[in-house]
């Protein structure tokens, strides 16, 4: 795995000029607005995306078939993409935090410190649950036909909302998604920071585990 | 044995291979075959990049889907169509061949490199065709392989450069217990380096033989109508109509050679044999 690591390293540091544009543009857009919180979210989901670009360069030019004759196992390769996302999103939303928070500090009307902690775990946990569902896609369907699987999937989830919404009149839902809604609420509220950590934590280990799960299943199944 | 094919089959719809190979230690296999023959689909299996349909594939006595990443590092490829990406140089790819296996010899492999003349730090999209067929051979040579699968190694090198290819397989084969699995276009090199020559013919393997007795044993007949319907023709195994008459292929030069001695005997090179072999009729 030490090997796939530093390829990636080496592909991810070719768009190094690209990156820095991106984290300039993120500063400028949380400067000027009202909401600190915005480069966090905004860097975690650069960096998945710059893991997903680097399936893209292995793919490129029949390059997988070469990779998966190297000693390298399937599930090796699935699992050095997966520990690639946890450091890569992990690390750019401990910076995305650390920049929201000298931001946040120069504001007229800065927000809590509990709500940027608050921001950065719910910005870790989006971006590796969106991870969890395209890192399998991207490795089934390849980079180019996995960007328009996941817009249907995003509009599958999108539309699956918009009709919950519509239908919750119907068949009672209303009242069970209230309850819902006030349980999930009041855990937030009542919850500490180390119980919301270890929450996010649990349920990120959970979605990327099963992520994997389906990912490994993939790639034993892929010819080159 | 390294390496071996029992009655291999993969099944393309329009396309379908059935072969079987071994390469034994201490062994240089050829593979020669038009293109579509399913040359690169025979590397395929043996490296695990498709699945046989049916049948064995096994190197180093294990199913090659089984093979450990030790037991990977034995081997050294060269694709025909695939490496690392385009967009690396070589600077960055020893590093990542230091992180795959544990023999790589990163201080030879960039002698080697400067040797061919090969630029560290160029992006290989920067690279010739020559430039990258070199690199292909130096990364595959470079960490203490046995089995080397070779795939069009010397495919847009120049004649000086193929040599000192070849030469570097040659070097390689010094050592005992080694082999060689090598398809090429390029049949002098295989000629030069090879002990035995698998012909492949639409998934099948339609002649295998010793290349000394290729060379030595093999020839072209050259007859006009007259002579064909007198000649004996229970050593010919490939015959083609021609303007003069007919072109056969024998593995019986001699006897031809004694018992017609008026008759017109070539000395066929593999690309003969090969084209006899492919567009010839059988008797």
């Amino acid at each position: 795995m030490k090997g796939l690591l530093r390829k990636d390293w080496e592909i991810i540091a070719l768009n190094k000029r690209f990156f820095l544009v991106v984290l300039l543009m993120a500063l400028f857009i949380t400067f000027s607005g009202t909401d600190a919180t915005f480069i966090q979210t905004y860097l975690a989901f650069m960096a998945l995306f710059m893991v997903l670009n680097s399936i893209s360069y292995d793919e490129m030019d029949n390059g997988m078939a070469y990779l998966m004759s190297l000693p390298v196992s399937r599930k090796t390769y699935v699992k050095e993409k997966y520990l690639l996302i946890c450091i890569c999103v992990g690390v750019v939303s401990i910076l995305g935090s650390v920049l929201a928070f000298f931001i946040n500090s120069t504001k007229t009307s800065p927000v809590a410190i509990e709500e940027l902690g608050l921001s950065f775990l719910i910005s870790l946990i989006s971006t590796l649950i969106f991870s969890a569902i395209l890192l399998p896609m991207v490795i089934k369907f390849g980079p180019d036909k996995g960007r328009i699987a996941i817009g249907i999937v995003c509009a599958g989830i999108f539309g699956s909302i918009l009709l919950l919404g519509k239908l919750k009149d119907v068949f009672l839902l209303k009242d069970k998604l209230n309850r819902v809604d006030t349980a999930v609420t009041a855990f937030v509220d009542g919850a500490g920071p180390v119980v919301m950590t270890a929450a996010t934590v649990l349920i990120c280990a959970a979605v990327l585990l099963t992520s994997y799960f389906f990912s490994t299943r993939i790639m034993q199944k892929k010819e080159f | 044995m390294l390496a071996e094919l029992i009655g291999a089959k993969k099944d393309y719809g329009k396309f379908q291979l059935d072969c079987s190979f071994q390469v034994k230690g201490g062994s240089v296999i050829g593979l020669i075959g038009a293109n579509g023959a399913g040359k690169s689909t025979t590397f395929k299996l043996l490296l695990d990049l498709i699945r046989p349909s049916g049948g064995e594939v096994r190197v180093f006595g294990k199913n090659a889907g089984e093979l450990t990443t030790e037991e990977k590092e034995k081997i050294g490829v060269v694709l025909s169509d695939s490496m690392f990406s385009n967009y690396l140089d070589i600077r960055a790819i020893a590093p990542v061949m230091e992180g795959l296996y544990h023999n790589f010899d990163k201080k030879s492999f960039l002698e080697q490199c400067s040797r061919f003349a090969l630029p560290l730090d160029k992006k290989l999209k920067e690279f010739s065709t020559g430039m990258k067929a070199k690199l292909k051979v130096l990364l595959a040579l470079s960490h203490g392989a046995e089995l080397l699968i070779l795939d069009e190694p010397t495919a847009g090198l120049d004649v000086v450069a193929r040599d000192e290819i070849l030469d570097l397989l040659r070097d390689f084969m010094e050592t005992e217990g080694r082999a060689i699995l090598i398809s090429s276009h390029i049949s002098t090199d295989l000629e030069g380096l090879c002990d035995e020559i698998y012909m492949i013919d639409q998934g099948r393997i339609i002649l295998k033989e010793e290349t000394d007795v290729l060379l030595d044993t093999y020839g072209i007949l050259k007859v006009d109508e007259a002579s064909y319907t007198s000649l004996d023709r229970k050593y010919l195994l490939r015959v083609k109509k021609e303007s003069f008459g007919y072109r056969c292929l024998t593995n019986e030069k001699n006897y031809y050679m004694e018992n017609y001695p008026k008759l017109t005997m070539e000395k066929s090179s593999l690309d003969d044999i090969i084209f006899m072999v492919v567009k010839g009729d059988t008797l």
